[in-house]
């Protein structure tokens, strides 16, 4: 028995199914060239940049430790399942990575295109410093002023800046415009500070499983706290956006008992803020 | 007799030239050593030097006078720290009920119960945090936290959690503002920091702190103070000599932009340079000046630097 088959059918099915499998290609692609070394298919990456070598800026000495500093938040948290994207060091620490797109910086590969980020370096209450100048529009060179910053427009999250008084409660409201969509908080500190090789490994500590797991805000206290280089004397400080549950933010898969868990992107509509210090 | 005034003229040339021979190859060795025989800029009180970066330091207190070596301080286990001892303090002091656990990554029991947090090491050192603190209601004054730490304190050592060895005691040093919160227009404390000195005989050793919250509860202990004893002595430098090397490594981030330093007290203590949660051999000794540092915007701030006392 012949069975008949409708060629023209089978011609129209096939024609259907390849334009599929070329839609879905061209998806991929794109996706692919966009976001080209990036990991955005998850919350978890992690960036960090430090500078120990400031080339005998004046006023600005030689530091010896952020490398471990920020190495050390980066380390602990690929350890814990998480995606260790740039580490840049010394004359690889550039200011453009920070810097708004419009002004010639190129956060948008950077910065803003990793979830946590942690800077270990000089600091002041208007910005952080570089030791090299790789500055997007040559103005204020060699330091991140909170003009030149606006964060969270891509992928951003939290910043931590582990550098003297960049959170000084006094000129606060500054950095407040440096917050777009997605920018949860940043972390900081409101006095100066002392060169550490702990802290960053703390923080990442307390963030998970080693000694928390913390929300970020509260990880930052306990972390500054437990620093053997911070005197009393040193305050820290993190300025935030406010949810529905203000303390409620622990970093990616590392909710805990008392908060609600990870929160998206869409939870953070709020544009109210908070700001706390404490003696470390 | 001319021969014998002769003999006594070289004798007296042979003299002078070994001297002179001995005194160059002495000062050589030094040179080269860079022994230091005296201070090049000497300090007194009331006096200011001006440092190799060019940084201002004025001493406005008196040098304390210290001996040329002091105890080396060892840390010790801690035997009787076990689960039981750890369920009955935390249920004790803290009202915590839930199980303790053994952490698998420091020598340490564990209870996490609720928006509480209790760690007892090894070591004999207590870490107790309670997360999200709300705005107090009825925050004591910084006196009444103090006299609620005290009892506290007291009723610890009652049961032999504080240091065993007889030479260590813990004294009052501060209340300060533990942690303050609210928007950009104004803070309020949330709770006080109650600060102790952990010292062994005269020497402090350790910061213990307990944090004072709403309705007089305790929302934080931080005793450092873990198991001591003494293993022979150790050299240290004079607080002149180690005062001149405060702008050396571990300060310079604090003394970015600084133009003047002003040391209003210095003590010499022992620094632990390790967490409470892990081991640590030895204590360090070092000099902690008391500072008010002058930027060169003339705004002031207070800071503790630390300068090893180390030789």
């Amino acid at each position: 028995m012949i069975i008949p088959i409708d060629i023209g059918w089978l011609k129209v099915k096939t024609r259907f199914l390849l334009l599929v499998i070329a839609f879905c290609l061209m998806f991929l692609l794109n996706v692919g060239f966009s976001y080209a070394g990036d990991d955005d298919t998850n919350t978890k990456e992690v960036g960090v940049e430090w500078v120990n070598n400031y080339h005998g800026q004046p006023g600005w000495g030689d530091l010896t430790m952020c490398d471990d500093d920020a190495g050390g938040f980066r380390s602990t948290l690929v350890a814990q399942g998480f995606t260790g994207s740039w580490n840049f060091g010394d004359d690889n620490a550039w200011e453009m990575d920070f810097e708004r797109q419009d002004l010639g910086g190129r956060d948008q590969t950077r910065a803003d295109d990793v979830d946590f980020v942690y800077f270990a370096g000089h600091g002041q209450s208007d910005s952080f410093r570089f030791g090299v100048n790789h500055d997007g529009n040559g103005v204020d060179t060699l330091q991140l002023r909170f003009s030149e910053a606006q964060w969270g427009d891509r992928d951003l999250e939290w910043v931590t800046l582990s550098a003297c008084s960049v959170l000084n409660f006094a000129t606060i409201t500054n950095w407040r415009p440096v917050f777009d969509t997605y920018l949860h908080g940043i972390c900081g500190f409101h006095t100066a500070m002392a060169d550490t090789d702990d802290l960053g490994r703390l923080f990442a500590e307390y963030l998970t499983n080693v000694r928390g797991p913390y929300q970020i805000r509260e990880a930052w206290t306990r972390a500054t706290q437990a620093d053997p280089h911070q005197a009393s004397s040193v305050y820290a400080a993190c300025y935030r956006r406010i949810n529905l549950n203000s303390y409620g933010d622990p970093i990616y898969d590392f909710g805990n008992d008392w908060a609600s868990g990870y929160m998206g992107n869409e939870h953070w509509s709020s544009w109210d803020f908070a700001y706390t210090r404490w003696s470390c | 007799m001319g021969l014998c005034i002769y003999e006594v003229v070289l004798l007296k040339c042979k003299n002078i030239v070994i001297t002179a021979v001995f005194m160059i190859m002495f000062f050589s060795i030094a040179w080269f050593a860079k022994v230091k025989f005296w201070s090049t800029q000497p300090i007194s009180s009331d006096s200011t030097i001006r440092l190799p970066d060019g940084t201002e330091l004025k001493l406005a207190c008196d040098l304390p006078s210290t001996p040329s070596e002091i105890p080396n301080i060892k840390t010790t286990t801690r035997l009787d720290i076990t689960a039981e001892k750890v369920t009955y303090i935390a249920s004790e002091f803290f009202g915590l009920i839930s199980p303790v656990v053994r952490s698998e990554y420091f020598d340490a029991f564990r209870v996490r119960d609720g928006d509480c947090d209790l760690w007892i090491t090894d070591y004999g050192s207590i870490d107790y945090y309670v997360s999200g603190i709300d705005s107090p209601k009825s925050l004591p004054n910084n006196t009444e936290a103090k006299l609620i730490a005290e009892n506290f304190l007291a009723e610890v050592k009652k049961q032999g959690i504080t240091p065993r060895n007889p030479l260590v005691h813990i004294e009052f040093e501060d209340v300060i503002a533990g942690c303050e919160s609210g928007t950009a227009n104004s803070l309020t404390i949330q709770y006080w920091d109650v600060l102790f000195a952990v010292k062994f005989d005269c020497l402090k050793i350790a910061e213990a702190k307990i944090s004072i919250g709403d309705n007089g509860s305790i929302v934080g202990v931080q005793g450092l103070w873990r198991e001591v004893e003494q293993s022979g002595s150790v050299r240290i430098l004079s607080s002149s000599e180690a005062i001149q090397k405060v702008s050396s490594t571990e300060n310079v981030k604090q003394l970015t932009n600084v133009q003047k330093i002003q040391i209003n007290s210095i003590a010499l203590e022992y620094w632990d340079d390790r967490t409470a949660l892990e081991q640590q051999d030895r204590l360090m000794p070092v000099y902690m000046l008391e500072c008010v540092l002058t930027n060169y915007g003339g705004e002031t701030s207070t800071a503790f630097l630390r300068v090893s006392a180390s030789e």
